[in-house]
């Protein structure tokens, strides 16, 4: 049942990053995958590859092979401590990991970081919030830096009479007094400047979501992604959300059983899923892409693997998609009848290493 | 004979001279030799130092897991240990880090410190400060006994419901997580009320309410965020436990419940609680700083109304927890400008210390190192706290790895880091040895690169999307390298701990003898010898400047006139600290103990039945008659 | 070379009210408790606003029971001041007898509490509005129980050779407390008993 195969056109490298960036995302990805894998990847957002590689796997339904998937899970759970210090050092300390820090750090400033990373925003709300945080970033560390400047040459000062003793009450001087009534000052100042931004951002973020063009249902479970398409033609995915590029999507997040948070970082902030709630957000993916996320909230024992994927499509091709889900074959009633089972490990990356070993 | 007897009630400090009156009183204040005379000891400086090393036995069990954490997290893929492990060891870690640690330690350095502090022999209700420790040792015990015996709490230290519910986290690990939680806050608790008491009736006469250390003013603040922060996890807690145990509904929705009301009972004590820990890190600073700048610290008014305004500021910002909850607008953005409001007393401490090093003369001592430590460290946690008020920014970074950097940024940079600052500052005056100052410096380096190694990168992995509270990530996020060099940080930073225990064992036995004042400090303890003896002064001192070690000479005024035979201790008034009774203060008392050891078996027992609450609480209430009792017919004069 | 230059062997070695530290003490102990009775009622009046179906689910109380603990309970507060006014004359004897009052109006107190108790229409699993009642009510009785074993054990002292000098000023300070009982009841009722019928 492979309803959900990577099509051939889906661009998975919306931003070509320079050469050594790349090497941030392929250094981990490099020891999964062949040599080819490697030669290609001169893109942020490599995951083409093993998907073309694993179809079967990267797009698991809740119907395909969940059976499979819990003998993962429970495997997982037996394993057990002695072997574990040679397991840790199964692959040598990756020393290229280490080496391409000074490229994190431009990466961060690139904003090239990865398909789940909240300063490489591909979505109208997500620009706004990375914008934000560079502001925030940027203001906070020259406070950061005037009081480590401050603190050094409180402590490098020259001083008039060395080896006075010490004194139970110095006279306040003047100047000190200036620079009290200029610290508390600025603080309030720089402080009130932020807040405003931050109130101006979360209207940005919470904007309302009138002309939603698409209303999708996720309902959260242990510890995978329930999926619903509203409207007449409804159908049903997990771990899958796919939305045309630059139309607003109206996504409405209730659980049925513990509290999940849903996080796609390219997109937009997170929001909860909480049990007798129903929370709502808007997306809207400005460029084609594969966008990851990851459940945010602590939900229990494999809530490491509770990932979720939004493919940003062109209008067209989300239309033929979406007509080929809604058909009769498809209803949600027909779903329904599924069994819901839990797919703890159906990421792609998942999936993959649990393959790989 | 009975003339004797009586005789020797009257002898007064006033008829002997020193060297009698030092032995006397020493007699009288002493504690007993033997198991027993260990266990009913009341002497506040043994208590504290039980306190002292019960936290950071529990730091050290901490950090333990912490490693195993980084271990695991250094590859990806990894299976150094499996989900359902790490989701222990993460809850562990919180729970013994904040629960065990962070508040019991700050309490523990106070219930030694602020009796001598304040020129006092013992702290207030002796007895309850006993009966509080045991309460502390055996719930902590309680805890890991149950994690040695495979009952583990892994809802993480905030147990959210309903996950912490017994539908979806079968077995006792929450249960006992939870009674943890209640019995230890009663530790918590009964310390704030005794150092509350301590510090408004039994000043030394003389200290007036301005001449109060800023160490003692910040240790009663803090008593105060605890006496209104912790009932609400003790409602909490005990509605979890009930709600596992008989059903209750409150976090049900579909019964009329909320599992929000959890967050929010929980976070309107977690919020003060970040507070409660951090604050006696602001203690240490400020006796340090002012010690080793030979300067009182700047703007003695300012400070204490600083500390004051966090109080209050500390219950105001607890929904910042709960920004991704689905909250209202409006009420969010008022938490957001609650919560930057609180960066400006914080400022202008940070402000007020710096200003003193600048007129003062710097000595740059182990300690004074380790605070600058402290203010590269803090100030960068507390502007990343500043984003996190932001409820935009928050709902990108908000249980990412990035809360993560944020939180060890203002908890090892607020509390830890001060408070190796502190024993290495103190601890001549519990030995009466000093500690290795060229290992105290190797120490601060390893601490510093270590920390900021390990922490630093956590910042970047939570922008890039790495979720706290994952056992393992896929290699295909790019994760890798950066959480390799986490974890080699967390090794140096764990080193630098094992090179402070060595230098401390090693400084016990061999260390320079450092007399009663090595430092030149100002504040009363330094008066006391080092260690003190069982009666802190021989005769009280009368208080006439904030400094009073700087201001008199050898000419210390004192207090004449209390009984040598009898524990008797000045009780002044509130403001004006004028004498104005002779209180007896508790003998010790094997009940304290006993009391504690029922109160923790009810506990457990209530666990497995709700009558273990009916039978214990009989039990409990004969033992704490037997406490109160009276045992001589002392007051008849 | 220390000099003394004030002498408090003249002091005494107890007082009344504020100037003691058990007083301090206990007020400490009514500060936080109060902050869980606030609390508690905190987490009842959110469910109230937030949950949908709380008027279905809040049933009132019957009056009975609680009116007639109230009224008890709220006279106790005159026996309650007198014994503070003996206790600070240092009348034994009065302080006697009305600490015999004060023991017997607890007992009749805690039969109060467990007829109210048995009297609810609702039980704490039925839903949070009987969660609520139940954690209220029990959480107030704790505090009742607490101060009657107090008063009990004191009457016996006051009875024994114990009866003289500091033991007043413990009465006096039981007597304080008791106020808080009284005192942290009052809005308690009100919630329990008449938001619902409101
Ligand atoms: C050796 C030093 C330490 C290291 C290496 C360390 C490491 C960590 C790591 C990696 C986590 C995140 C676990 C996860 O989310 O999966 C964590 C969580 C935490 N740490 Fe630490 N930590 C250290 C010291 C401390 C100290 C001193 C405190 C408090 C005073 C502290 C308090 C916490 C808390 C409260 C959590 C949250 C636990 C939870 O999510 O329930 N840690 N620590
Ligand atoms: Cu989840
Ligand atoms: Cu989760």
């Amino acid at each position: 049942m492979h309803f959900r195969r990577p099509h051939e056109t889906w661009n998975f490298g919306t931003a070509a990053c320079p050469g050594p960036l790349s090497q941030l995302w392929r250094v981990d990805a490099a020891k999964q995958k062949n040599a080819a894998d490697q030669a290609e990847g001169e893109e942020c957002r490599n995951v083409e590859a093993w998907f073309a590689e694993n179809p079967d796997i990267a797009f698991q339904t809740h119907g395909s092979a969940p059976s499979v998937l819990y003998e993962a899970l429970n495997t997982e759970r037996d394993r057990r401590v002695p072997d574990l210090v040679f397991r840790l050092f199964r692959r040598a300390p990756n020393w290229r990991a280490l080496a391409s820090l000074p490229a994190a750090a431009g990466a961060l400033v690139s904003g090239c970081t990865g398909m789940q990373s909240a300063l490489d925003p591909h979505g109208e709300r997500a620009d706004a919030l990375a914008v934000l945080f560079w502001i925030f970033t940027a203001v906070l560390g020259l406070v950061w830096l005037v009081t480590m400047a401050g603190l050094f040459f409180a402590l490098t000062r020259r001083r008039d009479s060395r080896g006075e003793p010490a004194q139970a009450r110095p006279a306040v001087k003047r100047p000190m007094r200036i620079a009290f009534a200029a610290m508390l000052t600025s603080t309030v100042i720089i402080l009130s400047g932020l807040a405003v931004l931050s109130f101006d951002g979360q209207r940005a973020v919470y904007g309302d979501g009138a002309g939603a063009a698409i209303t999708i249902s996720v309902i959260g479970h242990q510890w995978w992604w329930q999926v619903r398409y509203e409207g007449n033609n409804g159908f049903e995915t997990a771990n899958e959300i796919r939305i045309p590029v630059g139309s607003a999507v109206d996504i409405k997040l209730t659980t049925s059983d513990v509290i999940h948070s849903f996080w796609i970082p390219s997109l937009a902030g997170k929001l909860d899923l909480i049990p007798g709630k129903s929370n709502e957000l808007h997306i809207q993916a400005d460029k084609p892409g594969v966008y990851r996320g990851q459940c945010a909230e602590f939900c229990g024992q494999q809530h490491a693997h509770m990932a979720i994927f939004v493919e940003a499509l062109e209008p067209s091709e989300f239309e033929r998609w979406r007509a080929k889900q809604a058909a009769p074959a498809r209803t949600m009633a027909h779903l329904a009848k599924q069994s819901v089972v839990a797919s703890a490990a159906s990421s792609p990356f998942a999936a993959l290493s649990e393959r790989s070993r | 004979m009975s003339q004797a007897v009586d005789e020797r009630h009257e002898t007064r400090d006033t008829d002997l001279d020193d060297e009698e009156l030092r032995a006397r009183l020493s007699k009288t204040w002493g504690t007993a030799r033997g198991l027993i005379g260990i266990l009913s000891t009341v002497d506040h400086k043994i208590i504290g130092i039980r306190y002292i090393v019960t936290a950071f036995v529990f730091l050290l069990a901490g950090g333990i897991m912490a490693i195993i954490m980084r271990l695991q997290l250094a590859r990806p893929d990894s299976h150094f240990v499996d989900a359902e492990l790490y989701n222990q060891l993460f809850t562990m870690h919180g729970t013994t880090m904040m629960f065990l640690f962070g508040v019991p330690v700050g309490e523990a350095f106070a219930v030694y410190l602020v009796p001598l502090m304040v020129g006092t022999r013992n702290i207030a209700f002796p007895r309850l400060n006993a009966f509080s420790y045991y309460v502390y040792l055996f719930g902590g015990l309680m805890l890991w006994g149950a994690f040695a015996l495979s009952i583990r709490p892994d809802v993480g230290w905030f147990s959210y419901v309903p996950l912490a519910n017994l539908n979806f986290t079968p077995g006792k690990g929450p249960d006992y997580w939870a009674q943890m939680i209640t019995f230890t806050e009663v530790a918590a608790l009964a310390v704030s009320v005794e150092i509350v008491v301590t510090v408004l009736k039994q000043r030394a006469p003389g200290m007036t309410l301005d001449r109060i250390p800023l160490f003692v003013w910040t240790m009663l603040v803090h008593s105060f965020i605890i006496i209104f922060a912790m009932p609400a996890i003790m409602l909490a807690s005990s509605m979890l436990i009930m709600e596992r145990l008989v059903g209750t509904q409150f976090f049900n929705p579909d019964a009329g419940g909320d599992p929000l009301l959890w967050q929010h009972l929980f976070w309107f004590f977690g919020h003060p609680e970040v507070y409660i820990i951090f604050l006696p890190g602001t203690a240490f600073v400020s006796a340090i700083v002012a010690t080793f700048s030979r300067r009182p610290v700047f703007g003695y008014l300012p400070m204490v109304l600083s500390l004051i305004a966090i109080g209050f500021l500390s219950f105001g910002l607890w929904v910042h927890h709960m920004f991704v909850t689905g909250l209202p607008e409006i009420g969010a953005a008022f938490f957001t400008a609650s919560s930057m409001a609180i960066a400006i007393p914080n400022g202008v401490q940070i402000f007020c210390w710096i200003a003193t090093l600048w007129d003062g003369k710097p000595v740059l001592k182990t300690p004074l190192i380790f605070v600058l430590g402290f203010f590269f460290i803090f100030v960068a946690g507390g502007l990343s706290g500043v984003m996190l008020a932001s409820v935009p920014i928050d709902t990108q970074v908000h249980d990412t790895y990035f809360v993560v950097a944020h939180f060890h940024y203002v908890l090892i940079g607020g509390t830890v880091f001060p408070l190796v600052a502190a024993v290495y500052y103190w601890f001549p005056k519990v030995t009466g040895r000093l500690m290795d100052e060229r290992l105290g410096k190797w120490q601060f380096v390893l601490a510093f690169s270590g920390f900021n190694i390990t922490f630093f990168p956590m910042h970047l992995l939570g922008l890039r999307g790495m979720p706290r509270r994952v056992y393992t990530y896929p290699a295909e996020m790019g994760w890798g390298g950066l959480n390799l060099l986490a974890s080699a940080g967390a090794l140096l930073f764990f080193a630098s701990f094992l090179l402070m225990l060595y230098n401390m064992m090693a400084s016990a036995r061999s260390g320079a003898l450092a007399g009663d004042n090595p430092w030149g400090a100002d504040t009363l303890e330094w008066a006391a010898s080092s260690p003190p003896r069982p009666q802190n002064f021989d005769r009280i001192p009368c208080v006439t400047s904030g400094s009073p070690l700087w201001d008199q000479g050898d000419d210390r005024a004192v207090v004449g006139g209390l009984k040598v035979d009898e524990r008797e201790l000045v009780v002044t008034s509130i403001s004006e600290a004028r004498p104005d009774i002779r209180e007896e203060s508790p003998a010790p008392s094997i009940w304290p103990f006993l009391a504690a050891l029922v109160t923790a078996l009810a506990f457990i027992g209530s666990i497995y039945t709700p009558w273990a609450i009916t039978w214990g609480s009989s039990v409990v209430a004969i033992v704490l008659v037997a406490w109160f009792w009276p045992k001589t017919i002392e007051e008849n004069v | 070379m220390a000099r003394s230059v004030i002498d408090v062997s003249g002091l005494p070695t107890y007082a009344f009210g504020s100037r003691v530290t058990p007083w301090w003490g206990t007020f400490s102990f009514c500060l936080l408790e109060g902050t869980g009775f606030a609390l508690g009622i905190g987490g009842y009046l959110y469910l109230a606003v937030t949950n949908k179906d709380w008027a279905k689910d809040a049933v009132p109380l019957s009056l009975l029971w609680s009116a007639l603990f109230t009224l008890v309970l709220v006279v106790s507060a005159l026996p309650n001041f007198l014994i503070k006014r003996a206790a600070m004359r240092e009348s034994l004897r009065s302080v006697r007898l009305l600490l015999l009052i004060m023991s017997a109006i607890g007992l009749v107190l805690i039969g109060l509490r467990i007829m109210e108790f048995s009297a609810l229409p609702v039980r704490w699993s039925d839903n949070a509005y009987g969660s609520f009642v139940w954690l209220l009510l029990g959480l107030h009785g704790v505090h009742v129980l607490t101060d009657v074993a107090d008063t009990l054990v004191l009457t016996v002292l006051m009875f024994t050779r114990h009866g003289t000098g500091k033991r007043f000023s413990d009465a006096e300070d039981n007597a304080f407390y008791w106020y808080f009982v009284v005192l942290s009841w009052l809005p308690l009722y009100a919630v329990l008993y008449w938001l619902p019928r409101l």
